[in-house]
């Protein structure tokens, strides 16, 4: 792209892709990820549904998380059609049961299960999901939700891309889920009760 | 002769005591979890290894039980675990099962759906029996003696947590 000229640039050219992660906006840091948060217009965000997943604590604690996040990114993907936050609320159920820092594994970290590989390639500005990346996210910062909510429902963004690529078609939420979990080939007898588990709870949250 | 009496009527009083103490009790089930008593031999602990995965080293938690009708349903940990964490809770589990006769399990979700045949499975003490197709969330196993284990947390206290109190 043109850009004026200047003593670092005399050509007054300059590449577009190198460029575009230093815009504010386009990368996301815990400050920038604060003031996304406690800035952002909420009036006609859709928020995930509200008291139907009794069984867990804290299930409603995370809903305007959520639904931030969910509004920020399928704008910024354009996305169509737009990921329903309870897609994101039940997966969240099914990964966390709404624990911020579930003790019980050692690959995966907090409220939204990001694994180190995630959380590199997020960060990675020549990596898969350079389109949108995050930047000074340390691991120990997916144990709070206000980090791992927005990495997690971004990872979802690429995972439908990745899951689109396998099956030549977009992928429904249920296929979603499983690309999120890794486990969109799998075989397994684990798979279908994890599936069994999603279904269930996106189900309760869409029951009128 | 006499002694074959004998040994036959021990021989029954321990199917006896087998059957008695082999129970299912569902507390409840609804919107705000399941929770069941059951004797030990009607749980079934498994990690299985996720081969086929994008992630290499990773496991998948369940835990069947046998119910009243002599089907079988799973609680499963709905996020994938690395082996080594998965066989570490199931050692802790499997103590939970081994010291306790009854056994107290909090599941989410309900068991509201209608039985269909799934994949058999094979109690070590009672047989091979099918699964019924039912799927709650794995929340907390615990014994009357206080041993307890919660997906999430382990054995850290507290244990069980709400809504399992």
């Amino acid at each position: 792209m043109r850009v004026p000229v200047s003593k670092k640039n005399p050509t007054g050219i300059t590449i577009r892709d190198r460029h575009l992660r230093r815009i504010k906006g386009t990368y996301l840091d815990g400050s920038e990820i604060d003031s996304v948060f406690r800035q952002y217009d909420r009036t006609t965000i859709v928020r995930p549904t509200h008291g139907k997943l009794e069984d867990y604590r804290n299930a409603d604690q995370f809903d305007e998380l959520i639904a931030i996040w969910t509004d920020y990114f399928n704008r910024k993907f354009n996305a169509n059609p737009p990921l329903d936050p309870d897609v994101v609320k039940a997966l969240i159920a099914s990964e966390s049961g709404f624990r911020v820092d579930p003790r019980e594994n050692r690959k995966a970290f907090g409220i939204a299960q990001i694994t180190p590989e995630t959380l590199k390639i997020v960060q990675d500005p020549a990596g898969e999901a350079k389109d949108f990346i995050f930047t000074k996210i340390r691991q120990k910062d997916l144990k709070d939700p206000h980090i791992a909510i927005p990495i997690g429902i971004r990872w979802l963004f690429r995972k439908r891309i990745t899951a689109m690529n396998q099956l030549k078609r977009p992928p429904d939420h249920e296929e979603l889920i499983l690309e999120y979990k890794g486990l969109l080939k799998s075989k397994t007898l684990y798979k279908e009760a994890a599936l069994g588990k999603y279904r269930k709870e996106y189900a309760r949250l869409k029951k009128k | 002769m006499r002694v074959s009496k004998r040994s036959s009527l021990v021989c029954f009083l321990i199917f006896l005591a087998g059957c008695a103490t082999s129970s299912y009790q569902l507390i409840r089930s609804g919107e705000r979890g399941t929770e069941l008593i059951v004797s030990p031999d009607r749980v079934l602990l498994e990690c299985e290894p996720l081969l086929d995965a994008d992630e290499k080293g990773l496991s998948g938690f369940m835990m069947h039980v046998l119910d009243e009708e002599n089907t079988v349903l799973t609680l499963v940990q709905g996020n994938t675990l690395d082996t080594d964490s998965c066989h570490r809770r199931m050692k802790k589990m499997s103590e939970i099962l081994r010291t306790g006769k009854t056994i107290f399990i909090g599941g989410t979700g309900d068991l509201g759906e209608p039985r269909r045949k799934g994949r058999a499975h094979v109690f070590p003490r009672k047989g091979t029996f099918y699964g019924n197709g039912r799927v709650l969330g794995f929340a907390v196993i615990t014994n009357e003696f206080g041993a307890c284990f919660d997906a999430y947390s382990g054995d850290e206290k507290p244990c069980p947590r709400e809504p399992f109190i």
